[in-house]
């Protein structure tokens, strides 16, 4: 089986390989070759990306969504029900 | 008919209710009335990142959420949209943005990929923000457990499939990366004209039903034609 893709010119070098590698056949795909996730984490195009900030939610996010007045409500209200929820136990 | 859909929605809240990631949708199953109660009022709403105390007081009993017609799912609010909402209104992400998103899918992978489930429906429709704006999977319908090696099942989105499923020769978590690569440089490029590596060019179009048809090892031959006469026709 045989596919073809364009890789646009604003790519920058280190997405292109990496794009590259993902879109490769079964056997040599980053994430499923030796080293499994980590290479792709440690790949170029990561480089000096704050992965536990990531997963501790503390760096910036890119868009903050903007909130109707239901959602402010109910996180309000989730926000009660766990205080009295602690009180109980 | 019927009973098969309950399995499939039954096997998807199991698995659900293994995980526990901060970007991975959460679902919540009450034990006590009480906590029903506050996870409905609260609109199903429940803070991801600090749900890690929450098994203490909520354990697994299968049939709360479950009646004669309906199984409800029980899960934490998304309110921020989906990240296709996001990409239609930007129309392109920086590679900064798509690095972000992107950091959050992989972490979700490695998590799962730890537990040799494959997620198989990576799209940006599955990604939705939460209301701090980081980005949770969903959708776990199609995800599998691929711990006794390979899977052979067809299923995905189209313009997402990695050639492995298409040939049908199984496959297995690797189906992701690929999905992750198709993703990366759809962010990146909404806005030209070759966006997705591999777009379909409609869902319905016969000439790429035709070529997952006729690609599948199982039909045979008589079938096949079959196949390819109905998708002619219309």
């Amino acid at each position: 089986m045989k596919g073809t893709y364009d890789i646009p010119d604003n790519f920058s070098r280190a997405l292109i390989d990496l794009v590259s590698r993902l879109l490769s056949p079964q056997a040599q795909r980053l994430g499923r070759t030796q080293g499994g996730v980590r290479k792709i984490r440690k790949h170029a195009w990561f480089e000096g990306f704050n992965w536990q900030g990531l997963l501790d939610r503390e760096i910036k996010v890119p868009h903050v969504p903007k909130l109707g007045n239901l959602e402010k409500v109910s996180i309000f209200v989730h926000g009660m029900l766990t205080l009295w929820s602690f009180y109980l136990t | 008919m019927e009973n098969t859909a309950q399995e499939k929605l039954i096997t998807e809240y199991r698995l659900m209710l293994e995980l526990s990631h901060p970007f991975i949708v959460q679902c919540f199953q009450g034990k006590h009335f009480l906590v029903h109660v506050m996870l409905t009022l609260s609109s199903l709403y429940s803070n991801l990142s600090r749900s890690h105390w929450y098994p203490i007081w909520l354990t697994l009993l299968a049939e709360a959420f479950q009646c004669k017609k309906y199984i409800y799912f029980l899960m934490g609010l998304l309110p921020g949209g989906e990240v296709l909402d996001l990409l239609d209104e930007h129309k392109k992400f920086s590679e900064d943005w798509s690095r972000f998103y992107c950091g959050a899918v992989v972490l979700v992978f490695e998590y799962l990929h730890q537990q040799k489930i494959a997620y198989r429906d990576l799209k940006p429709e599955n990604l939705v923000l939460d209301e701090e704006g980081y980005c949770v999977v969903v959708d776990f319908g199609l995800a599998k457990r691929c711990d006794r090696g390979k899977t052979w099942t067809m299923c995905g989105t189209p313009d997402y499939l990695a050639p492995e499923i298409i040939t049908g020769k199984g496959h297995d978590w690797g189906v992701d990366y690929w999905a992750l690569g198709g993703k990366a440089q759809y962010w990146s490029l909404h806005f030209v004209v070759c966006f997705q590596p591999f777009l379909t060019p409609c869902y319905t179009s016969a000439s790429w039903s035709q070529c997952l048809f006729m690609s599948l090892p199982t039909v045979t031959h008589l079938s096949m034609t079959m196949i390819q006469q109905k998708l002619q026709r219309k």
